[in-house]
């Protein structure tokens, strides 16, 4: 029987030092959903994404991929998993043929025409190195090679960071919802609250180390007569500050 | 294997074209020395040439854990075997390249040269690819996940913690260092084996640190430092132990520990004791021969914590010992800084033991360069009979020091080249030195003076041409002195009587043997003077024992057969003189004065005593043996069997 939750989080504490950043914090996602977590800058996301991801031990609790611990099982469960991240891991000196080799040995499903095609279409070069490249074509760049992994989820740390408007928009109605049809499994955390509230189905806010919210976008939105930033703006605000 | 293949692409391509570009252009470095009139070694340019491969790839390596960067290879399905394997087969492609670029642009430049060699490579750049490789890695891995975690750190903790966590783990590195040091400076100065182990030791350590951090942390700074420190601080624990249980049990032999009987073995002046150099299997086996002291009557044994070459220096009376206590050498200038007490020590008739009052100009291992002298600058000490005074002989100066008086004068020896062959203090109270000298045209001279030691004025006794080297034996009183010199070059040695008439002030001088080889006398206990030589050019091997009256008339020649030089040693018992000899095999032969009859023949031994040394006639320090496998004896009689003494019976 297939287990129909994609990814676990389990009362999950992360800790630097003496400062908590997550504190048991538990969430799953639906296979083929979309979860965005939101928070604001320095709420913990880029670090619950990379303990979803294996790249951190988290200080207590786990973390499952398809039911796998991904601390355990890191490079097995990230062989069926792309990750985005905030901005290009790449490193500069290489060029962006060289990189998408790197991908293709990676990755038995890699899609190399994909990648060119979508290269093509974002007019980025393959024989420019990382570092030539400007912030959006970077963050384009790294999108491109994880779609062309064909993963079955796929994880976003702000993807959006650096996009001009179009290319954002492009990104959330295009991509997104592509990879929803086809099935995939999205996490993402973002800032851009418009762009994710019409294709999240389920969405996080982290406040305070806390998972302050966690509810199904259609149910959020019946229940409280309001849109997505007014609701982060509410939570995330806290009691007591200027409105 | 594709994926490790697929990491070791990326160094190649980030790295391949700088460095085997930089080997192309060291490859000719030969060449163009060559034609400036230097002569370079290939060999030694193509190591700069790996180790600057191996720093790079391990640099590389390390800065990709830096913020934001780790995640390129972690966040993908890439184990982190896979990667660290990747890494290492991206550094061997690195090193090939670099050696065929190497190789290839030094052949084209080079061949035909005289000097130009085939076989450029070998085990040891390996080795210093590795070494690079690894350390680069640490260094690289460390500045990668620690430059964000020092500025997160708060005013408060930077301002406390910090320095005193510098101060702990520096007093701590200096502590373990420093013993080590001293370790290797006893026990080990002949084998580079520790040195290279305990260096060795930290390249792996850091090499495993940088490997359990990555694995441990993969992308979390925090952990990888945390694992990285964890590594190294259990290696640091791992090395102060041992560092302090080598130190400890290399250094600190007890005497079940010796082995065997070196050179030299001397008696005390009272004749009650000896001072044994040992061979105690510790170390590498020649740096390390601790001096234990032996009741021989009793057979017990004592270690002597002391410098090597640095005592026991004993007074006339064998009332007053000195010696420099073996602390350990890399602390003593900080130890003299903060106003530590010498390490030289006096032992008195008492038993008490105390710092040895020392001259205030004396540096006595407060900067680098005493350290660097090993043993530091004194040459010896003299204790007067009583023990209150003390003839310090340091870098051509000569103090005298007192327990009860401080520093009593200090003079100063003077340029050129000299050397102080024998020191004793007269019963006047005054010290008399045979002083060794050449004059700006080379020529030696020895002169005896006599020292006031308060007022530290010198009065010249006696002044003699002689050539080098010259040996010079006092009596007890040091009323006479034994001098021998070589006279002629390739006609043998000639030994002289000097006897300083007190009551007079004359000086009479004679000669006892004249162009004899290798002789060796001593004063015996009547006054007398037993001398041994070799023969003489004409007749090398005729091997005679000769004994001249207190003023050097000769009254006895008595001949020991053919063979090598006999050494003269003890007279064992009174009127018996041990004369060792080697014919084929080692021989001790006990030789009645008066008869020249030989008492008694022990095959295998020789007695340990030597002109500078003559213990009490008949004392236990005389009848001391030593056998030719390295065992100390004692023979109580003239007819008993010799008593081992050490190594001890098992």
């Amino acid at each position: 029987m297939i287990d129909e939750v994609a990814v676990r989080v389990d009362s999950v504490s992360i800790r630097y030092e003496k400062n908590l950043v997550i504190e048991s914090v538990s969430l799953k996602v639906v296979r083929g959903s979309v979860y965005a977590l939101l928070g604001r800058n320095g709420a913990g996301k880029s670090s619950l994404m990379r303990c979803l991801l294996g790249l951190q031990k988290p200080t207590s609790g786990r973390v499952t991929i398809f039911g796998e611990d991904v601390w355990k099982d890191r490079a097995r469960l990230l062989s069926r998993t792309a990750y985005v991240p905030e901005s290009s891991d790449a490193p500069g000196q290489l060029r962006v043929r060289d990189v998408a080799f790197f991908h293709r040995s990676m990755y038995p499903s890699f899609d190399e025409r994909d990648l060119r095609d979508r290269l093509a279409r974002f007019g980025v070069p393959e024989s420019a190195t990382v570092s030539a490249l400007s912030k959006g074509q970077r963050a384009l760049f790294t999108l491109a090679l994880a779609l062309a992994s064909k993963p079955e989820l796929l994880v976003l740390d702000d993807p959006t960071l650096g996009l001009d408007v179009v290319a954002r928009n492009d990104f959330f109605s295009d991509f997104i919802g592509e990879l929803a049809d086809r099935g995939t499994t999205v996490i993402l955390t973002t800032h851009d609250l418009a762009g994710v509230e019409g294709i999240a189905d389920r969405v996080g806010i982290l406040q305070g180390a806390h998972l302050a919210l966690d509810e199904e976008v259609e149910q959020l939105k019946g229940q409280r007569g309001q849109s997505l930033e007014q609701v982060f703006t509410d939570i995330t605000r806290g009691p007591g500050r200027p409105s | 294997m594709n994926k490790a293949l697929a990491v070791a692409l990326l160094d190649w391509r980030r790295l391949g074209f700088t460095l085997a570009s930089a080997a192309l252009v060291a490859g000719l470095v030969p060449a163009l020395a060559s034609g400036l009139g230097v002569k370079v070694e290939a060999t030694t340019i193509l190591t700069v040439v790996l180790a600057l491969v191996g720093v790079a790839a391990g640099g590389y390596f390390g800065s990709d854990f830096a913020e934001g960067r780790s995640s390129f290879f972690f966040a993908r399905p890439l184990p982190t075997g896979t990667l660290i394997a990747g890494r290492f087969i991206g550094l061997l492609l690195l090193a090939a390249g670099a050696f065929l670029s190497f190789t290839a642009s030094y052949w084209l430049s080079s061949r035909g040269a005289a000097d130009f060699q085939w076989r450029i490579l070998t085990p040891s750049h390996a080795e210093v690819l590795g070494i690079a490789w690894a350390l680069s890695l640490f260094m690289g891995l460390a500045v990668a996940v620690r430059s964000r975690g020092e500025r997160s750190a708060s005013g408060w903790r930077i301002m406390v913690m910090f320095p005193l966590r510098l101060g702990v783990s520096l007093g701590a590195f200096i502590l373990v260092f420093g013993l080590f040091a001293d370790l290797v400076l006893r026990a080990y100065s002949n084998d580079i084996t520790p040195i290279r182990l305990f260096a060795r030791s930290w390249v792996v350590a850091s090499l495993v640190a940088s490997c359990v951090a990555i694995a441990g942390g993969r992308t979390e700074r925090l952990r990888i430092w945390r694992l990285q420190s964890l590594v190294m601080m259990a290696h640091f624990t791992l090395m102060a132990v041992v560092v302090l249980a080598g130190w400890s049990y290399v250094l600190h032999p007890g005497a079940n520990a010796i082995q065997g009987v070196a050179h030299p073995v001397w008696g005390s002046p009272d004749g009650r004791f000896a001072y044994v150099t040992t061979k105690v299997g510790r170390g590498d086996g020649l740096s390390l021969r601790p001096v234990f002291i032996v009741d021989i009557a009793s057979g017990q044994a004592q270690r002597l914590n002391a410098d090597p070459n640095q005592g026991p220096w004993t007074s006339a009376d064998g009332g007053s010992m000195v010696w420099s206590e073996a602390t350990p050498f890399f602390f003593r200038p900080l130890w003299r800084y903060v106003g530590g007490a010498t390490s030289f020590r006096v032992r008195t008739a008492s038993g008490e033991v105390a710092p040895l009052p020392m001259p205030s100009k004396l540096p006595d291992y407060f900067t680098a360069r005493d350290l660097s002298s090993f043993a530091g600058v004194v040459d010896r000490v003299l204790p007067s009979p009583g023990g209150d005074v003390f003839a310090i002989l340091w870098d051509r100066h000569l103090t005298f020091t007192s327990r009860s008086r401080g520093e009593l004068s200090d003079v100063n020896l003077g340029p050129g080249r000299f050397g102080v062959r024998q020191v004793a203090f007269l019963p006047s109270g005054h010290l008399r030195a045979a002083l060794y000298r050449r004059d700006a045209s080379g020529a030696p001279s020895l002169d005896l003076v006599d020292f006031d030691p308060n007022s530290g004025s010198m009065k010249t006794v006696v002044s003699m041409k002689v050539e080098s080297p010259a040996r010079v034996q006092l009596d007890g009183q040091a009323a006479r002195a034994l001098i021998t010199s070589v006279t002629r070059a390739g006609r043998g040695a000639t030994m002289s009587l000097v006897d300083f008439d007190s009551a007079s002030g004359a000086v009479l001088s004679s000669v006892l043997l004249s162009d004899v080889l290798f002789p060796s006398a001593i004063f015996l206990a009547d006054g007398r003077i037993g001398a041994t030589s070799g023969g003489s050019a004409g007749a090398w091997n005729k091997r005679t024992l000769r004994i001249f009256t207190p003023a050097g008339q000769m009254v006895r020649d008595i001949p020991i057969g053919e063979g090598t030089a006999p050494r003269l040693g003890s007279e064992m018992f009174p009127g018996v003189l041990g004369v060792s000899t080697t014919s084929f095999t080692e021989e001790l032969g006990l030789i009645d004065i008066e008869s020249g009859a030989i008492m008694r023949r022990l095959p295998g031994f020789h007695s340990p005593g030597n002109p500078w040394n003559s213990p009490p006639a008949g004392s236990p320090a005389a009848r001391l043996l030593q056998s030719s496998d390295g065992k100390l004896y004692e023979l109580p009689s003239l007819t008993a069997e010799p008593r081992r003494l050490l190594p001890r019976s098992p």
